[in-house]
């Protein structure tokens, strides 16, 4: 845990810096916290919302 | 009149992000002047002074002149994304938020700067090369699209007293990744109760 450090998951794949720049798993922790929105839909909003980016920015790389 | 080109404002100053329009030339000559724009942030005194001082120093070393900004993180971000948008650019600009570096070289936004980052190449760690080697999705090809000047971790909190509360002691969280996370998720589910505030006893990824 202390050793070598490791870049960002977004080096490997701009489909997950796009993840991050739209903040898709901090907007599920906004829908529990301010919509009320039950913690397992929450989840499963966000992860559709992920799929979707990395479906949009393919992985043609790596 | 030096003739100063994005890549000798690079060099020079080990700077952060240079930002084209795809097709543009490096440097937009602006009214004759042999001046470079730069936007870097301020949200900590440290860090504006330590943009000042490579603006600076490069002013001093070429002779020529630099037009910057310093300003914070959330109005430098809008002006970034309102310049790459536009394609009415500075020449360089700090990397903010990070990820921008790969979205951007994903879109052919940046200059591909691999001749300036080889100047510094010993000096930087492999986690600061792999950081700035981002795709180009027009051109097909990883290459460095960023000059590393400033290294910085992710962290991750653990709250002491919601581990002595599960009875345990910091000492008690083990020192691998696999075992580190079941142990804090046990606890944090031993604990868990209705009205509790707390997700879990670490934040792992912010």
């Amino acid at each position: 845990m202390l050793g070598p450090t490791l870049p960002q998951f977004w080096v490997y794949n701009p489909a997950y810096a796009q993840v991050q720049n739209e903040h898709a798993f901090m907007t599920g922790w906004m829908d529990i916290i301010q919509g009320g929105m039950a913690p397992q839909a929450a989840a499963e909003k966000a992860f559709k919302r992920v799929e979707e980016i990395f479906a949009e920015i393919p992985d043609a790389q790596s | 009149m030096t003739i100063l080109t994005r890549r000798s404002m690079l060099r020079s100053s080990l700077a952060l992000t240079a930002a084209g329009a795809s097709g543009a030339p490096l440097y937009r000559q602006r009214g004759g002047h042999d001046r470079g724009r730069v936007v870097g942030s301020g949200f900590r005194p440290g860090r504006g002074r330590f943009v000042q001082k490579i603006v600076a120093d490069y002013e001093k070393a070429s002779g020529n002149t630099i037009d910057y900004s310093i300003m914070p993180y959330a109005p430098m971000r809008q002006k970034i994304v309102s310049a790459v948008t536009s394609g009415v650019v500075p020449d360089l600009f700090q990397n903010t938020p990070a990820e921008i570096i790969a979205l951007y070289a994903w879109q052919d936004k940046l200059v591909d700067v691999s001749d300036v980052v080889e100047t510094q190449r010993e000096e930087y760690t492999e986690t600061a090369l792999l950081t700035a080697r981002c795709y180009n999705n027009v051109e097909k090809k990883r290459s460095y699209y960023g000059v590393p000047y400033t290294v910085g971790a992710s962290m991750n909190h653990v709250w002491r007293p919601l581990v002595e509360k599960a009875g345990y002691k910091m000492e008690d969280i083990p020192k691998t990744w696999d075992a580190y996370l079941r142990f804090l998720q046990g606890r944090a589910e031993e604990i868990a109760r209705p009205g509790h505030a707390s997700m879990s006893m670490a934040s792992v990824f912010s």
